[in-house]
C-alpha cells in the first residue's frame, strides 16, 4: 500500500473496540506499523510491529504523552485514525449536561487533541492523512441519540474545518460514515437487548444492500483513504453504508 | 404566526442578529424574550445570563409563560489553530454552541407549546473550513446534528426544529472575528466578494429567514437547514 521499503506508522485510536480491532488489523497486513490507543490496553495483532497504550483521549496530557512516545519510538507518523467513540441514550429533554459533555469530548474532542498531537508528527511524512469516524447518525432524525448525532455531524464538520487547515502542508483528511456494522456499538446493542434477532431484522431493512457492514469493510475504507490511491481526495466523508442514507 | 399570543424566547437576543429578529418579532405583534449575557432593551423580557450553565438556563425557562417558539442564536468564537488552541477554548466554544443549544431546548420544552417552532442558528462554517477556527466549524456542525435528532423529539408534539447558515452578516461578530485576523481588513473587503450576491447578509434578512421558520407558513418544514448565504456556498 504504502512506498516500498519505507517504514510506515499508523496510529488508531479505539483500537481495542470491534471495529478497531479490524481497522488495526488491516493496517499491520499492509504493512503498517501500528501504534494503538484506547482506555483499554489494545493487543497488538499477532506478527506484527507496533506499540499499544491505554490512553483516556478526553485528557489532554494522557493524549500528549501516548504521542510523545509514539514520536520517540517512531518519529513519524503517516496516518492517524480516529475510531474510539461512545453512545448515550436520552432525549434532549431529558438530556444530563455531563453526559453530553462526555459526549462531545470523546466523540470530537479527542480528534481534536489527537490532531493538536499527532499533526507535527504527521508533518514528517510522505503523504499523510487522518481519518475520522463518522456515522450516518449524523443525519437522521434519531430522537433517542440526540447527542451521538450531534457529535457525529460535528466530526464532518471538524474534518471539513481540519483539512482546509492542513492541507497546505499537505496533509489529508477525511471521514467514513458507516451505516450498522456487524460489531462493537451493535454488539452491545444487542446483548442490552431481549430480542436481538430483532435488530438484526431491522439492520437488514435499513440498508440497501440487504445487511450490515462487516468491521473488515469499513477497515478497507479506511485504509484506502490513507493510501496513495486517494491521494487527491480530502475534506470528505465516505459513506460505506451499503445504502442506508438512500434507503427509504 | 402574527395571530399566536405566545412569546418567542431567543437566546442572543442582545447580539446583531439576535436583536434584528427581536425588532421583527415585536414589530408585528409578538412578545420576544431574551436570553444572553448582555441586556436586551428592545425585548419584552431580557434574562442575563451564560447560555453553557444549566442551573441559570433552567431558572430563566421556568419563569416564562407558553412558548411559541424557541430560536438559539448565542454563539461564540475562539481563534488558533489546531496545535495551538488550548483544550480549554475547543470546549468552550462547544459549551457555548452546542450546549447552550441542548439546554435551552431542553428547558424551552416544557414551555414549549404544541405546533411551536425551534430554530437554532448554524452557519455555513458547518461546511467549509477557514483557517484557525476548527472548534467553531466543529460546534456548528453539532448545532445541525442537534437539529437533525430534536426534530424527531419533537414530532410528536408538533413542534418543528430547523436551523439557519447564514455566510457573513454584518454584526458585531463579524467585525470581532476580522479584529483578531492579522490581514482583517483585506479580509472584509473581500468578504462581499465571497458571496455570489456581491455582498454580506444584512442581520435582517437572517431574522427574515428565522421568521419565517417560526411562522406557519413554514408548517411542513422541519429537520432541514436554511441556507441563508446568499450564494456563498456557490462561489468558487
Ligand atoms: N458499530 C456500529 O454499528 C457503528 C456504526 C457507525 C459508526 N460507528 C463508530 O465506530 C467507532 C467504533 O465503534 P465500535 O462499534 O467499534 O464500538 P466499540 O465500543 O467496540 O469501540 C469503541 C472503542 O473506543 C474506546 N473508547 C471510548 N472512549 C474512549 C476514551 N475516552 N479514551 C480512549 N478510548 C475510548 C472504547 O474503549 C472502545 O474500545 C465509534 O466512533 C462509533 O461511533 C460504529
Ligand atoms: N455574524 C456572522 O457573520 C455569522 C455568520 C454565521 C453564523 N453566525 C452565528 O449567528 C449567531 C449570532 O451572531 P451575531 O452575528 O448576531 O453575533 P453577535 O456577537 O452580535 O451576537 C451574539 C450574541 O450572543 C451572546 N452570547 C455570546 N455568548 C453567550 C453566552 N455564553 N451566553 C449567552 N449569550 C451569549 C452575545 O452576548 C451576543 O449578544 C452566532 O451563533 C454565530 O455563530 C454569525
Amino acid at each position: 500500500m504504502r512506498g516500498s521499503g519505507e517504514l510506515a506508522v499508523a496510529a488508531i485510536t479505539g483500537a481495542a473496540g470491534g471495529i478497531g480491532r479490524d481497522v488495526a488489523r488491516a493496517f499491520a497486513n499492509a504493512g503498517y506499523n501500528t501504534a494503538l490507543l484506547d482506555r483499554n490496553l489494545p493487543c497488538l495483532p499477532e506478527a506484527t510491529q507496533g506499540i499499544s497504550t491505554a490512553v483516556d483521549l478526553t485528557r489532554p496530557g494522557e493524549v500528549a504523552a501516548a504521542f510523545d512516545r509514539i514520536g520517540c519510538e517512531f518519529g513519524k507518523l503517516d496516518a492517524l485514525v480516529n475510531l474510539a467513540g461512545i453512545n448515550h441514550c436520552s432525549p434532549v429533554s431529558r438530556m444530563d449536561a455531563d453526559d453530553w459533555d462526555r459526549m462531545m469530548d470523546t466523540n470530537v474532542g479527542s480528534m481534536f487533541l489527537t490532531a493538536k498531537h499527532g499533526i507535527p508528527l504527521l508533518e514528517r511524512s510522505v503523504g499523510p492523512a487522518i481519518v475520522n469516524m463518522a456515522s450516518v447518525s449524523g443525519h437522521v432524525a434519531s430522537p433517542d441519540y440526540p447527542a451521538y448525532v450531534a457529535t457525529k455531524a460535528a466530526v464532518e464538520s471538524f474534518t471539513i474545518a481540519l483539512s482546509q487547515e492542513v492541507g497546505p502542508r499537505g496533509i489529508r483528511v477525511n471521514a467514513v460514515a458507516p451505516g450498522w456494522v456487524n460489531a462493537g456499538f451493535t454488539d452491545h446493542a444487542k446483548s442490552e437487548s431481549e430480542d436481538p434477532a430483532r435488530l438484526d431484522e431491522a439492520a437488514r431493512d435499513a440498508h440497501l444492500l440487504g445487511r450490515m457492514a462487516e468491521p473488515s469493510e469499513v477497515a478497507a475504507a479506511v485504509l484506502w483513504l490513507c493510501s496513495s490511491g486517494a491521494s487527491f481526495v480530502t475534506g470528505q466523508t465516505l459513506f460505506v453504508d451499503g445504502g442506508f442514507m438512500r434507503k427509504h | 404566526m402574527e395571530t399566536r399570543a405566545a412569546a418567542i424566547a431567543i437566546t442572543g437576543g442582545a447580539g446583531g442578529i439576535g436583536s434584528s429578529l427581536v425588532r421583527r418579532l415585536r414589530t408585528s405583534g409578538r412578545r420576544a424574550v431574551s436570553l444572553d449575557l448582555r441586556p436586551c432593551p428592545e425585548a419584552t423580557e431580557s434574562y442575563q445570563l451564560d447560555i453553557s450553565e444549566e442551573s441559570a438556563v433552567a431558572m430563566a425557562f421556568q419563569r416564562l409563560d407558553a412558548l411559541a417558539g424557541l430560536v438559539c442564536i448565542a454563539g461564540t468564537n475562539m481563534r488558533g489553530r489546531v496545535e495551538e488552541l488550548p483544550w480549554e477554548d475547543w470546549r468552550r466554544v462547544m459549551a457555548v454552541n452546542a450546549r447552550g443549544a441542548m439546554l435551552a431546548i431542553k428547558h424551552a420544552s416544557p414551555r414549549l407549546e404544541e405546533g411551536g417552532s425551534i430554530v437554532l442558528v448554524s452557519s455555513v462554517s458547518a461546511h467549509i473550513g477557514t483557517d484557525g477556527y476548527t472548534a467553531y466549524h466543529a460546534s456548528k456542525g453539532a448545532v445541525l446534528g442537534l437539529m437533525r435528532a430534536a426534530s424527531g423529539e419533537f414530532a410528536p408534539r408538533s413542534i418543528r426544529v430547523n436551523a439557519v447558515s447564514p455566510g457573513w452578516v454584518d454584526t458585531p461578530f463579524t467585525d470581532r472575528a476580522l479584529d483578531e485576523t492579522p490581514d482583517g481588513e483585506a479580509v472584509r473587503a473581500q468578504a462581499a466578494d465571497a458571496h455570489i450576491l456581491g455582498r454580506m447578509a444584512y442581520p435582517g434578512e437572517i431574522a427574515e429567514a428565522i421568521a419565517f421558520l417560526l411562522s406557519d407558513e413554514a408548517s411542513f418544514i422541519t429537520g432541514t437547514e436554511l441556507i441563508a448565504d446568499g450564494g456563498y456556498l456557490r462561489k468558487r
